[in-house]
């Protein structure tokens, strides 16, 4: 049995300061939201509502009521129930998503562009290739040959083709959520059998600060009503949007998904909920987001420890990924900092894998490479038992002076326990020149060209794709706006 | 006794207070006052211009040092004529239809104000025909776009497109920006400048309308 590492960034009296806070905000400041029908409802739960303005105060009984209704064991289930993942995680570790939003791709020839379709196809098929990387959210895809209005509901149509696993699905327009709940229906056999076995949750963000707009608010509420999980996300940049300290950005943040989160309950009780606050910070120089910096991490720290002790609420954030924009030590090292510090202050979800230029491109080799750093992560959360069998003390006691330990049981045993890195290079200098000489990029593309001869094709039936034709068509004609 | 270099230093360094003091101790000398904006407060915002493209100095510290200007400007103001406060320009600012994230436009609006830009902001979802119109309305030497999401940037093209229609295209210089776009996309769809950033904005801006 393992140990898991945790990293304890904030201490119990600076989570209370947290929490003491946003009550206040919550109760007193207030949201804004734009959607009747969720303004009703929230008026009939107790809350304290302006139709006019659109603000929305929650007393303080009404959000202890909230979140005692918030659950606490749920399923995100994989199409292939192999891949569903259950919350709390079982082995008290995390779970992982790719980057999603993205709208630009590298590809392994170092080409740049807008994504396309055939490049989402490609992108979910290695995602279902690779072991560490437990479900995908959808890329930002170039509307080539469809409209505009209906990217989202394209690509979920490419996607839900080539893969077994969950997803997270991100609407680009109020209505277009309607459609994706339907094809993910379609997939598994009705909406009912969908509520019991969610092969999709959804992203509902705020606008920063404490303001929801129709769009988001309709997600929540039509996920809600379809029993669809929600991700609860804030989407800050610090100095910009926000305070730029890390407190002030989590603050902001955190009451804004929790917000959305006690929403959900007064909405539909027992909506299964993650807390997703996705931090940025705004460079003082570039004026440019950014991803990556010290203080984003230790944002993304407190924010992950806020939600997983003070709430009980699974926390999901970037646990991986980069400002830099292409595979160098830059990226190296920023994945490295983030995927452990955010895995072991307690996230339940490591999101962002595969992403370049602070989440705006999507990298084949990058996700390959981010396996790779979450398996190790894995494996450094784990922590180790320290007793007589891990140590050995039986050979270590009976050591006669000349024994090796190479062909000792103990070793047979334990060997393999460790995380073996596909794309890393552990040769000696000569072992490491005879294969080419090759860096961290090009061991991933061969490695990515590998998984890419042995990927098996997915079979959905005629009747889904069927199914899934005729909504998109549907949708291509209700939605197009001219 | 107050001087032009003190007062450029004053606002470079942000001290709004000295700027407010300083201004008033040159024209109780009996200072122009449109030497006290030429060679004090615009002065130290040249100098602030080129700390800043050169990575010595940061946005908030840009901000500051306008606000300090402006101070000054405020109280110079009613010594000037109409003719000594034109602005370097007229630029309308938005971010287009079905798109609400601003802001970087909103980032773009005050470095531009803080450039002597004068900026017409007209929000954020902002239709082709509304863009029009306040072209019609403002007359404005450049109009500036802004998108975030991939689905919205090609509202960039159909407010090109209607400006042409209307007769307006050869009238205001297009510039777009936002993290969905390139050069190649700003080619593609006939902009005059793509501002991969708010500081470039600026630059480009002065440039597009110098020109001009």
């Amino acid at each position: 049995m393992g140990s898991i590492l945790k990293t304890k960034i904030l201490t119990t009296k600076e989570i209370e300061f947290f929490q003491e806070k946003i009550q206040v905000l919550l109760s007193t400041k207030g949201i804004h939201i734009e959607h009747s029908e969720v303004m009703a409802l929230l008026q009939e739960a107790g809350a304290e509502v302006s139709p006019e303005s659109g603000l929305v105060k929650f007393p303080i009984p009404l959000i202890e009521k909230a979140l005692k209704q918030v659950p606490r064991k749920f399923t995100l289930a994989g199409i292939d129930p192999k891949y569903d993942m259950e919350f709390p995680h079982p082995q008290g570790l995390f779970y992982t998503r790719t980057c999603t939003g993205g709208m630009f791709y590298l590809n392994e020839n170092d080409e740049y562009h807008h994504i396309l379709l055939d490049e989402v196809a490609e992108w979910t098929r290695l995602i279902e290739a690779l072991d560490n990387i437990d479900f995908w959210s959808l890329p930002s895809t170039n509307p080539v040959d469809f409209p505009a209005e209906t990217i989202d509901i394209h690509t979920l149509n490419t996607v839900l083709r080539n893969t077994k696993k969950h997803g997270w699905v991100q609407p680009y327009e109020a209505n277009n959520i309607k459609y994706l709940i339907e094809m993910a229906a379609a997939v598994v056999g009705g909406k009912d059998e969908l509520r019991k076995r969610p092969i999709i949750s959804a992203i509902c963000c705020s606008v920063p600060a404490l303001s929801f707009k129709y769009m988001d608010m309709n997600i929540l509420y039509e996920c809600c009503k379809a029993g669809v999980p929600i991700q609860a996300c804030s989407l800050p940049a610090a100095g910009a949007n926000v305070p730029i300290t890390p407190s002030g950005i989590v603050l902001v943040a955190s009451a804004e998904v929790l917000a959305m989160i006690i929403m959900a309950q007064l909405i539909a009780p027992g909506t299964p909920c993650i807390a997703t606050p996705l931090l940025f910070e705004m460079d003082m120089q570039t004026t440019v987001t950014t991803q990556a910096s010290i203080a984003t991490t230790i944002s993304r720290m407190m924010a992950m420890q806020l939600f997983a002790e003070g709430y009980d609420i699974p926390a999901h954030t970037y646990g991986t990924g980069t400002d830099s924009c292409l595979l160098d030590g830059q990226s190296g090292f920023e994945q490295a900092s983030i995927s452990h510090m955010v895995a072991l202050s307690g996230a339940s979800i490591l999101g962002g894998a595969g992403q370049l230029e602070t989440a705006k491109t999507i990298s084949p080799q990058q996700l390959v490479i981010d396996n790779d750093i979450f398996g190790m992560v894995r494996q450094l959360k784990r922590g180790y038992v320290v007793d007589e069998e891990t140590v050995g003390w039986d050979d270590i006691i009976s050591l006669s002076g000349t024994d090796g330990f190479i062909n000792k049981d103990h070793t047979y045993r334990y060997f393999r326990d460790g995380y073996r890195a596909k794309t890393f290079s552990r040769d000696s200098k000569t072992a490491w020149e005879g294969k080419g000489s090759k860096d961290i990029a090009a061991r991933a593309k061969d490695y990515y060209l590998k998984l890419k001869n042995k990927y098996t094709p997915m079979e959905l039936t005629k009747a889904v794709t069927d199914e899934l034709d005729a909504i998109v068509t549907r949708a291509d004609k209700e939605l197009r706006k001219k | 006794m107050a001087c032009y270099e003190e007062l450029s230093e004053s606002v470079v360094s942000g001290m709004r207070k000295k700027v407010i003091e300083l201004v008033n101790e040159l024209i109780a000398a009996g200072h122009e006052p449109m030497k006290i904006v030429n060679e004090g407060l615009l002065a130290g915002m040249g100098i602030v211009a080129e700390e800043f493209k050169n990575g010595e100095m940061f946005v908030p510290d840009v901000l500051m040092s306008a606000k300090c200007m402006n101070s000054g400007l405020e109280i110079l103001k009613p010594l000037l004529s109409e003719s000594d406060m034109k602005s370097q320009g007229k630029v309308i600012i938005a971010t287009v239809q079905g798109d609400l994230h601003d802001i970087g436009k909103n980032l773009v609006g005050m470095l531009m104000e803080s450039g002597g830009l004068e900026v017409i902001d007209l929000g954020v979802d902002v239709s082709p025909e509304k863009f029009v119109e306040a072209v019609k309305l403002h007359q404005p030497n450049i109009l500036g776009m802004a998108a975030l999401l991939t689905t919205t940037m090609i509202c960039m093209k159909d407010t090109i497109d209607l400006l042409a229609k209307e007769g307006l295209r050869d009238k205001v210089k297009v510039m777009v920006g936002g993290a969905p776009l390139s050069q190649n996309y700003s080619d593609s769809i006939g902009a005059d400048a793509f501002a991969p950033d708010a500081a470039t904005a600026v630059t480009l801006c002065k440039s597009l309308i110098a020109q001009a």
